[in-house]
């Protein structure tokens, strides 16, 4: 018998720190394990018995209730003689939650169930090595995976570029740095099952023929970095990364570099540049980095989920891969619900699931048990719904004919309380507080729109003022380099155009 | 370009000919001067104008440079910080859930303005847009700590 307890950084923000240190004190040792994402019910303390299955199970544990726990274990050890037929065994309850078993985990098949630094099976891995590089290429190709991290671009053209294009050094580079409210499937992934996103980036490696990778985290996550260093120092002695990775010719190293506080080092040339060690300041694209990237090399820049989406493919084999889904949205999707909600957490499911479906059926409602008013979509770039749009696929297609996006697939969920002309206040002052400056309608544009929200000091805006702020949500986005000027004007206007009664008031109208 | 730099915590780089030998070995390192920076930061809460000559050096970049690339990013302070640092989202998920009354009640409790700090030095409050917390805001980090469901009684500095 062992007892394990969850550990990440949910589970530790709900207190699984204080609770295992408890166990401690009364005698017990807990393993640990990631999490399933089942946020609401960290911590997450299960009783396992010799063939590692759970035989009890006991959510959002206190430190008040170790002892009784503690009590209840002892009984069960001082029984179990490899007999897992115990009295007052109960089931677990996240195993078997609906939230869990309706989902479709294909990225996250192994976290929260295995430990994260258990060192998987490489035999996949191994397999791929000793293949045709274009092959992988033409198999990402027939996948039809797009990027993860919010533009969906296709992932094989970028492949392809990189590995065309000539050069003494090419780069694998992962995007970690994770900054859009409401998203966490990275941080989830790095934390719960790091060994799957050293694998993709291996593959990825191989592949196009880049021989170094670098993982950018944000410094925001200083347990992912805890679980990633021990995964890249078992990686190395297990031979896994290093001159010769599992005794084939392919040589690779994965090197990680913390960023420090800054959101648009998540656009990909601003994160390049950070990784040179300057100021993370946009560059103008073309060229593009697959083909000048890092220290001007050929580099292919993926998120996290992008990268860990890869051995999966391989797994189940493209083709099987390109039948989930819906049209040109194929394979599964880490959804993040968060936000006010009774149930939030991380929903892995093919794309095509509707908006009201995560809500509801796992979300199960708003946490203060009032109405939801809007839900914003991928991040603070994305748009805020209304009502009438929550039936609306979750696929890229479905979302851009509303005029919003996936992004990297986060929800956001608002209550009736929620005021939407603060929220389009917020989005510009979040730009403002985050611009890198290069662009003027970015860098003063977003205080610029700020300010005229806030002329009135009453909750009102006059009809004029809103047409200065389409002036400047126009400019924004067409003469901003990134999207982050770009993209600042979709969470405003959507807000404006779906909620003007939050903008007007019935005396300037 | 794939040397390991120690992590350790040796060597307290306040004085110019330590500094120097501790810098040197983030030099070949991809990234070396975020990396240097980052571990400054870290090791002392902040990074002293007094270094940035040496960093230049080391760097053989001008000191106008360093300066640039410390100002770009929120993390690096040039001040020392407070004994404790109170971190609050200010993103949209905590938002939802009351993120900004909460700032209000966090700003009452200690008696200092979010980006400002007590006048005896001991709280800093500081925004943060997002810690990854989103399923089960508001979150607030003290120093080390992560706190979910964050309410002003759940903000203690003791809990370091």
């Amino acid at each position: 018998m062992k007892l394990q307890i969850s550990d990440d950084s949910f589970a530790r923000a709900m207190g699984s720190e204080n609770v295992e240190f408890a166990f401690k004190t009364h005698g017990v040792e807990p393993t640990r394990n990631g999490s399933l994402g089942l946020a609401w019910l960290e911590p997450v303390v299960q009783l396992l018995n010799g063939d590692q299955e759970i035989v009890s199970e006991f959510t959002n544990v206190a430190v008040e209730e170790v002892p009784k726990i503690v009590a209840y274990f002892q009984s069960m050890r001082d029984q179990d003689n490899g007999d897992t037929n115990l009295q007052d065994a109960t089931e677990s309850t996240t195993s078997t939650h609906p939230f869990l078993t309706q989902q479709h985990r294909l990225v996250f098949d192994r976290a929260g169930i295995r430990p994260p630094l258990d060192l998987p099976s490489f035999k996949l891995l191994e397999d791929l090595l000793t293949q045709d590089p274009n092959q992988i290429i033409a198999g990402m190709e027939t996948s039809g995976l797009r990027g993860r991290g919010g533009a969906g671009f296709p992932a094989f053209i970028k492949w392809r570029t990189v590995a065309d294009t000539p050069a003494d050094q090419k780069y694998i580079v992962c995007n970690a740095d994770e900054g859009d409210s409401g998203t966490f499937s990275d941080r989830m992934l790095m934390e719960g099952d790091p060994f799957k996103l050293i694998e993709g980036m291996i593959i990825s490696g191989f592949a196009t023929g880049a021989t170094q990778g670098f993982i950018y985290l944000r410094s925001e996550y200083p347990v992912a970095k805890e679980y990633l260093d021990q995964a890249l120092e078992m990686a190395y002695s297990a031979g896994l990364l290093g001159k010769t990775v599992l005794n084939s010719n392919f040589s690779f190293d994965i090197d990680m570099l913390i960023g420090a506080g800054a959101y648009i080092c998540g656009e990909e040339t601003s994160l390049l540049e950070s990784l040179e060690g300057k100021r993370g300041q946009i560059k103008v694209k073309p060229p593009v980095p697959a083909i000048a990237g890092l220290f001007e090399k050929p580099t292919l820049v993926h998120n996290v989920i992008s990268l860990a989406s890869v051995p999966g493919i391989f797994e189940i084999g493209p083709e099987s891969y390109a039948q989930l889904g819906v049209g040109r949205s194929t394979g599964t999707m880490p959804f993040q619900l968060s936000g006010n909600i009774k149930q939030g957490g991380l929903i892995e499911l093919p794309f095509g699931p509707t908006v009201n479906e995560l809500i509801y059926n796992y979300g199960n409602g708003t946490l203060s048990g009032r109405p939801i008013r809007t839900v914003q979509i991928g991040g603070p770039l994305g748009a805020y719904l209304s009502e009438s749009e929550f039936d609306t696929p979750l696929t890229y297609e479905a979302m851009a004919e509303i005029g919003a996006g996936i992004g990297h697939g986060g929800l956001v969920v608002f209550d009736d309380t929620v005021n939407l002309k603060e929220q389009a206040e917020y989005a510009f002052e979040f730009c403002e507080i985050e611009s890198c400056g290069k662009c003027t309608p970015c860098r003063i544009g977003s205080i610029r729109g700020k300010e005229a929200l806030r002329q009135f000091n009453s909750n009102t805006v006059d009809a004029r003022t809103l047409v200065v702020i389409e002036d400047l949500c126009e400019v924004m986005e067409k003469a901003s380099l990134c999207q982050m000027g770009g993209m600042t004007p979709i969470p405003v206007r959507s807000a404006i155009q779906k909620f003007p009664e939050d903008f007007i008031s019935e005396q300037t109208t | 370009m794939q040397k390991k730099v120690r992590q350790s915590n040796a060597g307290r780089g306040t004085n110019p000919s330590d500094l120097l030998s501790e810098l040197t070995s983030f030099v070949d390192r991809v990234g070396g001067l975020m990396h240097a920076l980052n571990w400054l930061n870290g090791e002392h809460g902040y990074i002293d104008s007094s270094w940035i000559p040496t960093i230049a050096e080391v760097f053989n970049i001008s000191q106008a440079e360093v300066r640039g690339v410390i100002s770009f990013y929120h993390d690096f302070k040039l001040e020392p910080p407070a004994a404790h640092t109170v971190k609050i989202c200010q993103a949209e998920a905590c938002q939802s859930l009351g993120a900004r009354q909460l700032t209000k009640d966090i700003e009452a409790k200690f008696g200092a303005k979010l980006g400002e700090r007590t006048s005896d030095n001991q709280v800093e409050l500081e925004a943060i847009y997002c810690l990854g917390l989103c399923a089960v805001g508001p979150s607030v980090q003290v120093d080390e700590k992560l706190i979910a469901r964050a309410t002003p009684d759940s903000i203690s500095l003791s809990t370091k």
